[in-house]
């Protein structure tokens, strides 16, 4: 096995300190207290602004092979003193066209929809 | 749901050359062997069935300036691959064998100062995360692609 880089540097006040893969993207969240979704490693598809900093991410489905259909996955968010998170990405769930759409590409280009956050657990 | 602990794990006991050692990542490997990585630079094998339940130690490579190489990180693709990475208070990536023990490995450096998180998203790809203190002293983030392939 052979290991090649290929760096993606990215403009930011703070660290990455957690990072997981959905789909063909990536989810890197940090120091700054932003969650940010990228498509692929390349291009920012959307930050949220937590507030808090954000020191591991674990997604309900991180490898699903490439089926994207009906997917509105789960991100949970470890903020450090501060408690969990979950953020919920993809297509509203209401909308009514969703149900039939063969989707071609990583739901990461989807709608953020909600996202709760428990408040302090230890 | 109940949660219980049905099995022990070994004490080790630190008394002598681990003394000082903090652990700082735990990562499965299979079944029977996990891995541990503790500050300031030690990685170590431990498999419950042995008595001792450590089985192999070593040091990460680090350089003759820096003062620590703790590694945060260990990911492996699955339990069927004998292949990991190690990433962690370092500028590179390190990828062992742990059929060869820790004196061999490979490496890729990323210019980061630190990469404190790394994930295998498929199965020719990994991602690190970490940070960078470029010239504008000034964090930057660093997302890094590895792909790896039969050599």
């Amino acid at each position: 096995m052979s290991l090649v880089a290929k760096n993606r540097w990215t403009a930011s006040n703070g660290t990455i300190l957690g990072i997981a893969v959905r789909n063909n993207g990536v989810i890197a969240a940090g120091g700054s207290g932003l969650v940010r979704l990228l498509s692929g490693i390349h291009c920012g598809v959307r930050d949220i602004d937590l507030g808090h900093v954000t020191t591991k991410v674990l997604t309900s489905t991180s490898t699903n092979g490439g089926c994207y259909k009906n997917a509105v996955d789960q991100i949970y968010l470890g903020c450090g003193a501060n408690g969990l998170a979950c953020l919920e990405v993809g297509y509203a769930k209401e909308a009514p066209d969703i149900v039939e759409r063969d989707y071609s590409q990583s739901l990461l280009s989807g709608q953020y929809s909600d996202m709760y956050y428990f408040g302090s657990l230890f | 749901m109940n949660v219980g602990a049905i099995r022990s794990l070994h004490k080790f006991d630190y008394r002598d050359e681990y003394q000082h050692h903090l652990i700082t990542v735990v990562h499965a490997f299979s079944h029977q062997t996990l891995l541990f990585g503790a500050f300031p630079s030690g990685i170590h094998v431990v498999d419950p069935r042995h008595p001792r339940g450590i089985v192999e130690s070593g040091q990460l490579p680090k350089a003759p300036s820096a003062t620590q190489a703790t590694p945060l990180c260990i990911q492996s693709q699955s339990q069927r691959e004998t292949e990991f990475l190690v990433c962690g208070r370092f500028p590179s990536v390190l990828l062992y064998d742990i059929r060869k023990g820790f004196g061999t490995f490979r490496s890729v450096y990323s210019g980061a100062t630190s990469l404190s998180c790394l994930t295998i998203g498929s199965p020719d790809r990994a991602v690190a995360g970490g940070s960078y203190k470029g010239i504008l002293h000034r964090a930057l983030n660093l997302l890094s692609r590895f792909r790896s392939g039969n050599s």
